[in-house]
């Protein structure tokens, strides 16, 4: 691995590789004027220029072989993207050309920037905090718009804003039982083990959100793992080739035909479902069917969401498929009704209240499908003002933090062991510290002196 | 006045208050020549404020102390007149022991353990001057003059001046030069610490109003209970205290804040005559009214100053109003109404130095062998006093005798803590000693003061051989009582499951040790008593020891997890002449705080204030490229 070292000036392509219109180059470290000026020659030099400048010129390679006709744009230390003095080269997009200037660069005394390397100098200059960092990541590999909202508000620091007020409640908390423990004789007026506890409830309740949307962001990141349930012949089948717009799955009007578990990326309008179709859920002593039927059971099993496909008027599911669609967010599609007028049974409505009614053949309800599915894996309230856990790192912690509020919130409420009480807090602080990537200090201390009337 | 040359000490101590007695003693005690000047003999160990020792935190520090050798438990026990264990009923680990002291006899006490120590010369002298010399290239301390023009030599020096140096006392509109309590202040003495390159400040203090104890109508006020069964500090040398005086409770009210809301502008604190900074731990009456006015009153305790005096002190009504508010304001208090005061309330002002001038043996950064402890350094209090008295007595006499420097780990003591808060993060105001301080608290009570340092007191030199061997002994006694707790079952009888319902916890089906029933929190040892006789026969300090041990254990060792992830942190040492300034990507107030700081391990460098997780991540990697290109 490349060492990281500050010292040394970098460069890459900071669009998305392949052709397009543009590729911009950057570069940034302290000689990124000095590499700039060896391949850039326009009418004025890039080291008169003044941050923020752009100069129209054209790319030479060393021995003076013109490359490209650019735009160069000037950012002077610490105003930059990465705090540090940086270039940008607007090129033509062609990969040929780009990779050319590239290769230049790196003769002229830059070197090719490891992933994440100009986010990672922009933390360490103290351009961004850590969550932010993590935002931008998210946001460079976000795969459609909503993905790339959510990363925004990150990056806006809205994780950051929910984990501050978060932890200036738990200070406050912490406040008291400080001035209660260091302050045993000063008449301040308390909170008892009890109201100290009941303060807890909402933050753990705010917790517990925050570690939900973990979920609702891998959704939106990496897909909606899509378990398509129903009997043989629902048409499961023929609404995965709907929706992937392609033959994907084997249609046959024989029951079962479906043996493999088939998978899918389908991308319906905002949103991504990783698509399962599950085998033909017969019973069946037919030992390939029956090994489809239990890696069926498995993929209901991690689903996310389930599409419960039936038959208007047609066959239902045994019970205890139905049961285990319960116990899921589930979205019950009634189909085939271009060819069936059947209204759905009133105990499957009570049983699945999200439905929708559709044909896989002619496209009617499926205009609707998104939105429907948004409700049953709670994504509809999802706003992009909201405050997201993008990473595995970011959930641990507040999955870590969470249980030291929880344990605080017994110790206070079964045993008055205020020491216990106050070393959980702090436990539960500095994890949300460390999430936000920002340090406690003598914040509680400061807070005491700030509430209370305390001292000799 | 022409000089004349005295004698030489290895060690000077300048001040004989709490911080000044422990240094001389440790230094003393260490087997060095040490000498210790004082304004007066008379005001040794003197307690110009509370008549009391201890207290949350600060019964910590008396007892870690103890453990390490010092003085001021043994001291404290032999002149209690009343004692009391505050935090019963909030966990072990904030339980704090706190002692009202006979004022008068604590100061005969300690001169004459002074008087008797070894290797220590006591002199009346005010120390006007260091003079310095040049010691492998860096500037040393050498010698000191006093008022009288006495020059002696040394080859370090602990400064304790207390709210002596450059003391002024504010009373309303009076102020003049002078020291606590009726003292001298010490003069000229701050322009030889700004010579040795000392930043200096300016911080203040105050004390309320002494009183006749037959002025006050106690009939009207709420006495305070204290202990049944006193503990002692001491736990090297334990004699049990006696109870021999009362507190009392009184409060102020509406009429008092009135008093105080129309005499403000006669304050110098709010006429901005004083401009030192106070401790915001123990504020002035006048803050309290001001800065809380939704406070309907403020509580004021009447503690004895001692059993040969009528004298009583009112704590918490610190005070700089002029003396006739003084006196209305304490009338318009119940059972004050006929009061007569023999003392009145003032402020103190006094130098003190920026403490992140210090290295974490509290020798100064500008000034080979010169040391600070107490308030000089920013603290307040008897006890923060003692602590560094103690760390930099030592201190200076290792670096006489040429031996390896002693520091304190924050996971350890409440003492390193103190000093790490103090040496790394720096303070606003007189910093005072809280356990909201300690991130390792749990690990850090009270009770285990000798357990966690009698070891390192022994290393260093201070505890004794006996003391040391009696020490082992209850050691040993509790890691038997934890094993015997552990390993000892209790089958499911009747009158087992009969007690555990009744304590509301569920019966034993098969069984079960008794560190397991222990560690329910419904329980405690007491109840486990008449199944398990054996304890009847241990020691009862014992018993208690190894009863929190069990039944902390799941969260004594999450702080031990912490204190190793700490420590991996403080392994990574950064070297001496470290240049932060070449460090790429460290922003510029981390590059000046390293640079005056100058920790000596990435762990600490973390503890700044001012230095970011960002920089921190900057610096380890500084600090791995160094180490490559070194190999």
């Amino acid at each position: 691995m490349q060492p990281f070292d500050p010292e040394q000036t970098i460069a890459a392509l900071a669009t998305p590789p392949g052709n397009g219109a543009l590729g911009v180059i950057r570069i940034s470290g302290k000689d990124s004027f000095r590499v700039g000026q060896k391949l850039f020659k326009g009418k004025k030099s890039l080291t008169e220029m003044t941050g923020y400048e752009a100069a129209y010129g054209h790319l030479y390679t060393l021995e003076g072989k013109k490359l490209d006709e650019v735009v160069a744009l000037k950012f002077v230390a610490p105003k930059s993207y990465t705090g540090e003095d940086s270039l940008e080269f607007y090129c033509h997009g062609g990969s040929a050309v780009i990779s050319s200037v590239l290769t230049e660069c790196y003769k002229a005394g830059a070197r090719p920037a490891s992933a994440g390397e100009f986010t990672r100098r922009a933390l360490m200059n103290g351009k961004l905090s850590l969550t932010q960092a993590e935002g931008i990541a998210a946001l460079v590999s976000a795969e459609n718009r909503q993905a790339a909202d959510l990363a925004l508000a990150q990056r806006e620091g809205r994780l950051s804003k929910e984990l501050e007020e978060i932890c200036d409640l738990l200070t406050d908390l912490k406040a008291h039982l400080a001035a209660l423990i260091d302050f045993p004789e000063e008449d301040v007026p308390m909170m008892d083990c009890d109201a100290m506890a009941e303060r807890l409830l909402p933050l753990q309740n705010r917790l517990r959100a925050l570690l939900d949307t973990y979920d609702s962001g891998q959704m939106i990141r990496y897909g909606i793992k899509t378990a398509l349930l129903g009997p043989p012949n629902a048409g499961k089948s023929s609404l995965m080739n709907r929706l992937c717009g392609e033959k994907k799955s084997i249609v046959t009007p024989i029951p079962g035909t479906t043996r493999d578990l088939v998978e899918a990326h389908i991308r319906l309008d905002d949103l991504q479902l990783q698509l399962f179709d599950t085998a033909g859920l017969t019973e069946t002593d037919d030992p390939v069917e029956a090994m489809g039927v239990s890696l069926a059971l498995e993929k209901l099993q991690q689903a996310q969401l389930i599409l419960l496909v039936l038959e208007a008027g047609g066959e239902l599911l045994p019970e205890k498929w139905l049961s285990l669609a319960e116990q899921k967010p589930t979205l019950l599609l009634w189909n085939k009704t271009d060819a069936s007028s059947a209204e759905i049974p009133k105990e499957l409505a009570n049983r699945f209240p999200l439905q929708q009614k559709i044909s896989a053949l002619t496209g009617e309800g499926m205009s609707e499908l998104s939105l429907r599915i948004k409700e049953a894996v709670k994504l509809h309230n999802l706003s992009s003002a909201q405050a997201v856990l993008l990473n595995d790192r970011q959930r641990d912690g507040a999955y870590r933090a969470l249980t030291a509020v929880e344990e605080t919130h017994t110790l206070l409420s079964e045993t008055g062991n205020f020491d216990l009480a106050g070393v959980m807090l702090d436990a539960a602080l500095e994890e949300l510290y460390a999430l936000s990537g920002k340090r406690a200090d003598d914040a509680v201390i400061d807070r005491v002196f700030e509430t209370f009337c305390v001292g000799k | 006045m022409p000089s004349v040359r005295m004698e030489d000490y290895d060690v000077i101590v300048i001040g004989g208050g709490h911080a000044g007695i422990e240094a001389a003693l440790a230094s003393a005690r260490l087997g060095v020549k040490t000498g210790l000047f004082t304004l007066s003999l008379d005001d040794i160990g003197n307690m110009p404020c509370n008549p009391s020792i201890g207290g949350t935190a600060k019964g910590h520090l008396v007892r870690e102390i103890d453990a390490l050798g010092g003085e001021m438990g043994r001291a404290a026990d032999a002149n209690t007149i009343q004692s009391r264990m505050l935090n019963k009923g909030k966990g072990p680990a904030v339980y704090s022991l706190r002692a009202q002291i006979d004022r008068a006899t604590y100061h005969l006490h300690m001169k004459q353990v002074l008087e008797k120590q070894k290797n220590l010369t006591v002199k009346q002298a005010e120390v006007k001057k260091l003079l310095f010399c040049e010691r492998e290239g860096k500037k040393a301390v050498c010698a000191i003059e006093t008022h009288l023009g006495g020059v002696y030599g040394c080859r370090a020096v602990v400064i304790a001046t207390g709210t002596y140096l450059a003391g002024r006392i504010f009373v309303g509109e009076a102020s003049y030069a002078g020291g606590p309590d009726g003292s001298l202040a010490a003069l000229g003495l701050t322009e030889s610490l700004i010579e040795a390159g000392i930043p200096i400040r300016r911080f203040k203090t105050g004390t309320p109003a002494r009183a006749y104890a037959d002025s006050i109508d106690y009939s009207r006020l709420e006495k305070q209970i204290p202990d049944e069964e006193p503990e002692p500090f001491s736990l090297l040398f334990p004699s049990i205290p006696e109870n021999k005086m009362d507190c009392y409770i009184a409060y102020t009210n509406s009429q008092t804040h009135k008093v105080i809301q129309e005499n403000l502008h006669r304050s110098p604190l709010y006429g901005g005559q004083i401009v030192g900074i106070g401790p915001r731990y123990c504020p002035s009456i006048e803050d309290k009214v001001v800065r809380f006015p939704e406070k309907e009153r403020h509580q004021v305790f009447v503690e004895p100053m001692g059993e040969r005096t009528e004298e009583v002190y009112l704590q918490g009504l610190s005070s700089s109003l002029p003396i006739d508010v003084q006196e209305k304001l304490l009338r318009t208090i119940e059972g004050f109404e006929e009061i007569r005061l023999t003392r009145h309330a003032y402020a103190i002002e006094y130098d003190c130095c920026d403490p992140l001038s210090l290295a974490p043996t509290l020798e100064s950064l500008c000034c080979e062998g010169l040391y600070g402890a107490g308030q000089f350094n920013g603290t307040s209090g008897y006890e923060e006093a003692a602590a560094q008295g103690l760390v930099a007595g030592i201190n200076a006499a290792k670096k006489v005798q040429g031996k390896e420097q002693v520091t304190f780990p924050r996971s350890e003591s409440y003492i390193g803590t103190l000093i790490d808060d103090l040496v790394t993060k720096g303070v606003q105001d007189p910093y005072r000693m809280m356990t909201s301080r300690s991130e390792y608290r749990l690990l850090l009570r009270q009770d285990n003061a000798d357990l966690r340092l009698t070891e390192k007191g022994y290393q260093i030199g201070l505890v004794s051989e006996e003391s040391y061997q009696a020490f082992l002994q209850r050691k040993a006694a509790i890691e038997e009582t934890v094993r015997l707790l552990q390993t000892t079952g209790l089958g499911p009888t009747a009158e087992l499951n009969g007690m555990l319902e009744e304590k509301g916890t569920a019966p034993v089906k098969n069984g079960a040790t008794l560190a397991d029933l222990l560690r329910r929190p419904q329980i405690v040892l007491a109840d486990l008593l008449p199944f398990a006789p054996f304890l009847e026969e241990k020691e009862k300090r014992v018993v208690a020891e190894a009863e929190i041990i069990v039944k902390y254990d799941g969260y004594i060792q999450h702080q031990l997890a912490a204190v190793e992830r700490a420590k991996k942190m403080e392994a990574r040492v950064i070297p001496k002449k470290f240049d932060y300034n070449k460090i790429k990507g460290l922003r510029l107030e981390a590059i000046e705080k390293l640079s005056k700081i100058r920790p000596e391990n990435v762990g600490r460098a973390a503890r700044i204030s001012g230095v970011s997780p960002a920089d921190i991540a900057v610096l380890l990697l500084a600090l791995e490229k160094r180490e490559g290109e070194n190999e």
